[in-house]
């Protein structure tokens, strides 16, 4: 095997996302996230849990669900754990739930959802 | 598919002259070509037709390759390029050249040798200075191992993610994941199927330093269940059991990143880099320091003492003789008796 895609690459590419990070959410704030199949609406709950409804969540017929969110991948083993969500990466839930490239994320921040 | 890769080597497509064939799975054919533009090696993938059987499915390649290419770095480009030759569309990646660190230290137990030990520091600060730079920013690997290492022809240490490269091109679609990462080099915790930190990786990278130490897996176990049952359960196989000689200083560092509560592990890259730096410096820069510790040495070190105490216990007494000797002073006298 001699090909592939480096660590250092990744987080050369870290600077150059669209990225929502964890640390900049609060409590009721709501995140809807486009991936190429499916649309999910992520509320922040507060201690680390989210309340997820929406694509793969709906087909199961569990939304909405609290579950974590560990970060986004590239499709390989790494991801990047401090984000919520990024466009072209994939969002992972704690379920271990990876979704399809995310396409669009939109952030309704607590005070402006009235 | 022979004759059709005897018919790709040497061609030129584009602007890429085929050199060889790289690798072949499910996701396509990899190639290992030199860009005629621009003068350098590069991995050619080219993707099977009924995976892009779709005017849907090409859209959606496409989509996800330029999000991939447009994220990256423009200077340090994953995805050189995507193109198309003879209706068949294929993506260009970065070449990596050289073996994984997993065949090197195959190569190396093959012919009855060992690595150095300046060897297997220098690697394992450059792995750790990866790590650490990734965990600086957010990111962990969870797939820390030996074959996840690109040694260059440089002896350059290079993290990949295979994983990536083997997703590229697949139709995708939403799934839950089984497990990330290989039994082996697993954590306690990543076994437990807790969430994991930064701390998982560093457990893994003690496995990776024990093992390019020893060419041996710390835990071991006939499949992988018992593989896992003896990472969070039991000790990791005493490292002088392989390599009786080693330096106290690399067993603790090695000890303290295999840790099964992360509270009591490295709690970040950064630290084992400081403390490999030193085990670097004294194996450079202060011999004397590192000569003391090894046993044979000390033996060898112990003799040449007792010799040279033996010879001077010879030679002191005739040296301090001629501080204390009795002298005979012979005077001028006369006879008294006559």
């Amino acid at each position: 095997m001699s090909y592939g895609y480096t660590l250092s690459t990744l987080v050369d590419c870290t600077s150059h996302l669209r990225q929502i990070r964890k640390g900049d959410l609060h409590i009721g704030d709501r995140i809807i996230v486009l991936t190429l199949n499916s649309v999910y609406s992520i509320r922040v709950e507060g201690g680390g849990y989210y309340s997820v409804s929406g694509g793969w969540f709906d087909r199961k017929g569990l939304s909405p669900v609290k579950t974590t969110i560990l970060g986004c991948t590239w499709g390989g083993s790494a991801i990047k754990h401090d984000i919520i969500a990024a466009c072209g990466l994939r969002l992972e839930f704690g379920n271990r739930l990876v979704t399809t490239t995310i396409r669009k994320v939109f952030v309704l921040l607590n005070g402006s959802q009235n | 598919m022979v004759v059709r890769i005897k018919f790709m080597i040497g061609q030129i497509i584009s602007h890429y002259k085929i050199l060889e064939k790289l690798g072949e799975g499910g996701m396509g054919i990899v190639y290992k070509a030199r860009d005629l533009k621009l003068d350098r090696l590069v991995a050619l993938k080219f993707l099977p037709a009924n995976l892009l059987a779709s005017q849907e499915e090409i859209a959606r390649f496409q989509q996800e390759a330029k999000a991939l290419s447009a994220l990256n770095h423009p200077h340090i480009a994953t995805i050189y390029d995507i193109d198309s030759a003879d209706g068949q569309k294929f993506i260009v990646l970065e070449y990596l050249s050289g073996g994984t660190l997993k065949s090197k230290i195959r190569d190396v137990q093959s012919s009855g040798k060992e690595l150095s030990i300046q060897q297997i520091v220098g690697y394992g600060l450059q792995i750790a200075e990866g790590l650490a730079y990734a965990h600086r920013h957010g990111i962990i690997h969870r797939d820390v191992k030996t074959d996840n290492m690109i040694l260059t022809d440089e002896e350059t240490v290079k993290i990949t993610d295979f994983g990536l490269a083997k997703l590229r091109g697949s139709v995708q679609l939403t799934k839950i994941r089984s497990t990330v990462g290989t039994a082996a080099y697993m954590s306690p915790e990543q076994i437990r199927g807790e969430d994991i930190d930064h701390r998982s990786d560093i457990f893994s990278f003690g496995i990776v330093l024990y093992e390019l130490m020893t060419g041996h897996l710390p835990f071991r176990g006939e499949h992988e269940a018992s593989v896992s049952y003896s990472i969070v359960s039991e000790d990791p196989i005493p490292l002088r059991t392989f390599r009786p000689q080693v330096l106290p200083v690399l067993e603790k560092i090695i000890e303290r990143c295999l840790e099964k509560d992360r509270e009591k592990r490295y709690q970040d890259g950064e630290e084992i880099v400081r403390d490999l730096q030193k085990v670097q410096q004294e194996l450079t820069g202060n011999v004397s320091t590192v000569t003391k510790r090894s046993k044979v040495p000390w033996i060898v070190a112990t003799g040449a003492i007792i010799l040279v105490l033996g010879a001077l216990y010879i030679l002191l007494p005739s040296k301090s003789g001629s501080v204390d000797r009795k002298s005979i002073a012979v005077l001028p006298f006369k006879n008294l008796s006559e």
